[in-house]
């Protein structure tokens, strides 16, 4: 393994004391001059046609400096992700979204907007907003929603479903079945889940008398967001300006246009910056969620373990717009398709529509709904063939050199074997499997293996560019597109940068997510940035290097071939005593060379190279309240090569235990009206410090030649383990099978008393 | 809307402040708003996930639920008022050296929640560090580094808070 002098050194964020010390600001914190604070009125029904708005009382509120409505929409529908994206990648466009349309379909969903001088005086003024409303028929289930007859969400849907189902083959499943020694088929259900970022979504707008807007965002996607508001505001993408504050998380939250629409045309109309951010039940309510989902899988295995059929169905619930619905549908197929070796594959999504807030992007993006079963059921099928679960992934999962079934990219690393054995090893898995604990509180053990993309690639036009320029110190001003949403992407840019150039890295001063200034980057999602982003950097670093060479070939009177770089130092051949720090040349180009030192990139990934995982948890199971308690983790991850360990730590940490409140407890849940029933931190249950389990990481670092310094990505991968990992140690405490997420109390006293019922051992 | 505004006096970060409030601001409100003071955030509406946590007269509270007159003669302390002379306080350190924070957005109020802990009990045990951060979330981390930040501050700071 090679020793660097950055990359793999756990660098300090570069950003930590600002952070510390409250001097970095968000979203929240900016204040223009004549700034108006918004508030938007959101609709009770679920399902209603917009009638008569009469704003009049609220226009005569002192202090109200714009009022928008269905009248101020712009006549456009759009997907508020995939508008602008070209026809190769986005080949069933389903544009179904306004600004305020005159039918709303979920509760919650914007009715009008209010811009005011302060935040009372814009609630208020909400308050004196009259709207018709014609209530609809209604429906919240994505069964309900295929019945015949279901009432329609849009009309132009038949069935609510959204196009075409995404469907793909190879082989032929039944044969596949019929020849198998075990057949297993079962239904897995998992909920909807808010990623509930710390920070609310927060947005400001401001527009020039040119007809140019600047929107600062809380966004993970600002270029994105550029190309969707340019056919949502009917403006070019040069007259929009999307600048990020810093993001106080994301996580698939902030993924899609959402806020930037209303904040603008607020702005526009009033002729002063508008801020307007979100409450916390806004969040919950009327911000996305993971898809709630129904997988029907049936696998079949031969005696020796290998599989011989995969066949999943899958339904997920998109809500009341498709938007992302599509794009989880497809990527979901990658890890269904991709993490096991298997002749005979079919796999079959349906988005379908439902009068609830709409779905979205969430951390795991799709494999989560089809890895957790895939996970339980490779256990079953172990057991029903009599060998350790850990044997049956060896022997089946994906190696270096074979070709994904989707996507037909050759796999060019792969650490999972590594995980598995350090994993098991670390854990105690061979002994605490033989282990069956007695009484009402039961010990359990499980694991799980995921795999998951860096990258979106083929599905998106997945790119990344870099823009570099010398300053007379020798520090380097890096401009890069990505988004830093607390993942820490850009000191890890900052490194590679260092390490290609021989500085510090706190000598790289980056500036990211402002699309006036930096050049393009799709965003920080599918876990892209390291892998996407980081070769960017590194090539615009390359030719920075090329030039300094150039520069010091002739402040040393030597040829260019003939000179050594060591340590930041640069020196010709034989002659080490001669040699001149980066520092010197940059200040020899810039003012007596007379030249400017520059490096740029754009960078195409030529596939979108698999992170692996395998995480082992240890849980304890209260059969009589059915309360799960995981007590220990132990998570080996492929990462190919932890540019900052510390920080890959913190992902992983941090997804586990967002994994383990996905697993366990978190599951948006709606009444017969469709308004959601516990959308509050204090019912909606996320991880509080006293969840904490004792968490052992294990890096593993196969290099991946296609990334920079050879990483992978590494953020959404961390949390699809927990759920499977715990419902396959569920089993092996109790005999008990949860099928349902989340792993609750209820879910699992059910499938303690179905595991009775069946006479399966306890 | 009655927006009579009535006079407030209190210590904040050791400087005597004046100020004209109205009566149903929150002490959150008035530190941002008023005050400039963007440490303490808000997370939610119902003082739950301590992002406003600040200390009122070295008690930890959720600045969100306590109305700024009820401060009154008070003194507040936020993280701006932590790094003396430009140093930073231990627990700033130990978060920035054991990378105890990703996005931020809740930090100040952990690392204010974590100052209450270590003046009341200067060398917590995990489990007290766990119980006492109930009350403030973080949905980066898995709070993980930050049980170790504030393990090795109090090490550090063993002989009296500063």
């Amino acid at each position: 393994m090679t020793e660097y002098q950055s990359v793999g050194k756990s660098v300090t964020r570069l950003e930590a004391l600002d952070k510390v010390t409250a001097e970095t600001k968000y979203g929240v914190d900016l204040k223009f001059p004549g700034m108006l604070y918004a508030r938007i009125l959101r609709s009770p029904y679920s399902h209603a046609r917009i009638g008569r708005i009469d704003t009049s009382g609220a226009a005569a509120l002192p202090g109200v400096r714009a009022i928008l409505t269905t009248d101020d929409s712009p006549p456009v529908s759009y997907n508020a992700v995939y508008s602008g994206l070209s026809d190769k990648f986005v080949k069933h466009l389903v544009q179904d979204q306004r600004v305020f349309d005159e039918v709303v379909r979920y509760v919650g969903e914007p009715v009008a907007a209010v811009a005011a001088d302060d935040p009372l005086i814009a609630e208020r003024a909400l308050e004196l907003i009259d709207v018709d409303y014609e209530p609809l028929p209604d429906v919240f289930t994505p069964e309900d929603a295929l019945a015949p007859g279901a009432p329609l969400v849009h009309d132009e849907s038949p069935n609510n479903i959204v196009g075409r189902p995404i469907f793909f083959q190879m082989g032929d499943v039944e044969k596949g079945l019929a020849e198998a020694d075990v057949v297993l088929q079962e239904r897995y259900t998992t909920p909807r889940h808010q990623g509930t970022p710390m920070e609310p979504h927060v947005c400001v707008a401001s527009w020039d008398r040119q007809g140019k807007v600047t929107i600062w965002t809380s966004t993970q996607i600002p270029f994105r967001v550029r190309f969707v508001l340019a056919r949502v505001l009917g403006i070019s993408e040069g007259r929009i300006r999307i600048i990020m504050p810093q993001v106080g998380g994301g996580f698939g939250a902030k993924q899609e246009v959402s806020i930037e629409p209303i904040c603008a045309l607020l702005a526009k109309k009033a002729g002063r910056p508008v801020k307007l951010e979100l409450s916390r039940s806004e969040e919950f309510a009327c911000t996305t969620t993971r898809h709630g989902a129904i997988m029907d899988l049936r696998m079949g295995a031969r005696k020796d373990g290998t599989l011989t059929a995969m066949d999943g169905r899958l339904i997920l619930d998109t809500g009341a717009y498709v938007a992302h619905g599509l794009g989880v549908a497809t990527l979901a197929s990658i890890s269904f398709t991709g993490i096991y070796r298997c002749p005979n594959l079919r796999y079959e999504a349906k988005v379908v529509y439902t009068n609830l807030s709409t779905s979205g992007a969430l951390r795991g993006f799709g494999q989560y709904q089809v890895l957790f079963p895939v996970e339980s059921h490779m256990d079953m099928l172990a057991e029903r063939l009599g060998m350790d679960p850990l044997e049956i992934r060896m022997k089946n999962h994906i190696q270096v050199g074979e070709p994904d079934p989707r996507t037909r990219f050759i796999l060019e690393s792969c650490g999972l074997d590594e995980c598995i054995e350090e994993g098991a090893r670390r854990i105690g898995w061979h002994k605490k499997r033989q282990q069956r604990s007695e009484g009402t509180v039961r010990r359990g053990i499980g694991m799980s293996c995921i795999m998951d993309v860096s990258g979106a690639k083929p599905f998106l036009p997945e790119q990344s560019a870099a823009m570099i320029k010398c300053n007379e110190d020798g520090s380097v001003t890096l401009l890069t597109g990505v988004a830093d949403t607390g993942q820490g992407i850009r000191t890890a840019l900052a490194q590679i940068v260092a390490e290609e150039l021989g500085i510090g890295a706190e000598q790289v001063h980056v500036t990211a997510g402002d699309t006036e200034i930096t050049p393009f980057d799709l965003g920080n999602y599918a876990s892209r940035t390291t892998y996407v982003a980081g070769m960017a950097v590194r090539k615009a670093a390359a030719e920075v290097k090329s030039k300094l060479s150039e520069a010091a070939s002739e402040m040393l009177e030597a040829r260019l071939e003939d000179l050594v770089w060591e340590a930041g130092r640069i020196y010709p051949k034989g002659a080490p005593q001669k040699a001149v720090s980066v520092p010197q040349v940059a200040r020899y180009a810039q003012h007596t060379k007379a030249v400017s030192i520059m490096g740029t990139a754009t960078h195409t990934p030529p596939h979108n190279a698999p992170g692996f995982q395998a995480h082992f948890v240890e849980v304890e199971v209260d059969t009589e309240t059915g309360r799960v308690k995981v007590q220990r983790v132990v998570a080996a991850n492929d990462v190919g090569k932890a540019i900052n360990p510390q920080d890959c730590e913190g992902q992983i940490e941090g997804g586990i235990l967002q994994g383990i409140g996905f697993a366990l407890s978190e599951d948006l849940r709606f009444d017969e009206s469709g308004h959601p029933i516990n959308a509050r931190f204090s019912e909606y249950e996320v991880p509080g410090p006293d969840w904490v389990p004792e968490i052992e990481t294990i890096l593993v670092e196969p290099i991946e030649p296609t990334g920079a310094y050879g990483a992978k990505g590494i953020g959404d991968i961390v949390v699809t383990s927990m759920a499977p990992s715990i419902a396959n140690a569920i089993y092996h405490a109790t005999g008990a099978r949860v099928r349902r997420l989340p792993l609750s109390p209820e879910n699992v006293l059910q499938a303690l008393d179905e595991s009775k019922g069946s006479g399966a051992a306890g | 809307m009655n927006r009579k505004r009535v006079p407030l006096t209190l210590t904040v970060n050791g400087e005597e402040v004046s100020l004209n409030v109205e009566p149903r601001q929150t002490l959150l409100e008035v530190l941002r708003d008023e005050l400039d003071l963007t440490g303490a955030r808000r997370g939610c509406e119902e003082n739950f996930c301590g992002a406003c946590t600040v200390l009122l007269d070295g008690v930890a509270v959720h600045s969100c639920s306590v109305l700024a007159v009820q401060a009154q003669g008070s003194k507040v302390t936020t993280v701006e008022g932590l790094a003396a002379d430009g140093r930073l306080h231990p627990l700033q350190e130990a978060f920035v050296e054991y990378g105890a924070l990703q996005c931020g957005y809740c930090t100040p109020g952990m690392v204010l929640s974590a100052l209450a802990l270590l003046t009341e009990k200067p060398r917590p045990t995990e489990g007290q560090i766990r119980e006492h951060l109930i009350g403030n979330l973080c949905r980066c981390t898995g709070y993980v580094k930050i049980i170790q930040a504030i393990q090795a501050a109090a090490a550090k700071m063993e002989g009296g808070a500063p």
